[in-house]
């Protein structure tokens, strides 16, 4: 991590992974396992979260950020329907919590959630203090202008 | 790609690929790769119910065609700043039960639901009885 070239897309494709991991582990029948539902990239001045969560409409979710901990609920809704029986489950199970730590501080006021045909996308603009700078080189001409 | 039977009767089929059940995903290009969907399917005496997650999926770029008796899916997600573009593929094979004429699908919040009733004369009916 001491990596000065620690690149912040790489942090987030292990984010990916570990987030598959977890699914692996706790949901049975399983999400897409061969592809991650939700993705984090470093886009500049912001972070961009996209998270596939097919079925779920404005109502079912709940994103909150604390500090740099942003939770994503999701509140399931029953799938089974009256006098049917089921003959095959492969979709995942409905309602979840994740908590995601997000690497770097973002402007609380300026996320942008939108949720369109089951995909939810969030835009977390980073803090002034966290964007990238341009530091101005001061030459040796300018050193004598005072 | 083998066609999966919907009909939990013909579950030689069905239950048989095990491992295509679990969402499978193939790298094609590196443009753009297909993903198989995951789906749930329910059955009453009327009707099957088929569900399928397409997240980022909009109606005009899921493609459904049947042919003879299977039924294509073909949808396009579209790349986006986070991701390159998928294709979701799945095909469907659909017993003679089913009037084809009658298939319904329906997008919704990514997730495409179809119904495929019976034919008339596989439902289930009660006879009257006359009086004698």
């Amino acid at each position: 991590m001491l990596n000065p070239f620690f690149d912040l897309t790489d942090h987030f494709r292990w984010i990916g992974a570990l987030e598959r991991q977890m699914d692996r582990a706790f949901v049975s029948g399983g999400r897409d396992e061969s592809r991650s539902w939700f993705v984090m990239r470093d886009a500049g001045d912001a972070l961009i979260l996209r998270a596939d969560l097919p079925g779920f409409t404005e109502k079912d979710l709940e994103i909150t950020l604390e500090n740099d901990v942003l939770t994503l609920r999701a509140e399931g809704h029953k799938r089974a329907f009256e006098g049917y029986k089921t003959v095959r489950t492969e979709r995942a199970k409905l309602g979840f919590s994740r908590q995601i730590e997000l690497p770097v501080r973002v402007d609380s006021d300026g996320v942008v959630a939108t949720l369109k045909d089951g995909v939810l996308e969030l835009k977390l603009p980073k803090a002034v203090e966290a964007r990238q700078r341009r530091i101005p080189i001061i030459g040796a001409k300018n050193e004598t202008v005072s | 790609m083998q066609p999966q039977t919907i009909n939990g009767r013909q579950s030689t089929t069905f239950q048989g690929n095990g491992a295509a059940a679990k969402t499978s995903e193939r790298e094609t290009t590196r443009q753009a790769r297909t993903v198989t969907p995951p789906i749930d399917v329910l059955e009453n005496a009327n009707e099957w119910l088929v569900f399928a997650d397409l997240p980022g999926v909009s109606a005009d770029s899921l493609n459904l065609s049947l042919e003879k008796d299977t039924l294509t899916l073909t949808a396009e997600r579209k790349s986006d700043i986070v991701d390159r573009s998928v294709v979701y593929k799945r095909a469907f094979f659909i017993p003679n039960e089913i009037d084809p004429d009658k298939i319904e699908a329906k997008l919704e919040d990514g997730v495409l639901t179809l119904r495929l009733p019976r034919r008339d004369s596989m439902k289930p009916r009660t006879i009257a009885v006359k009086a004698g």
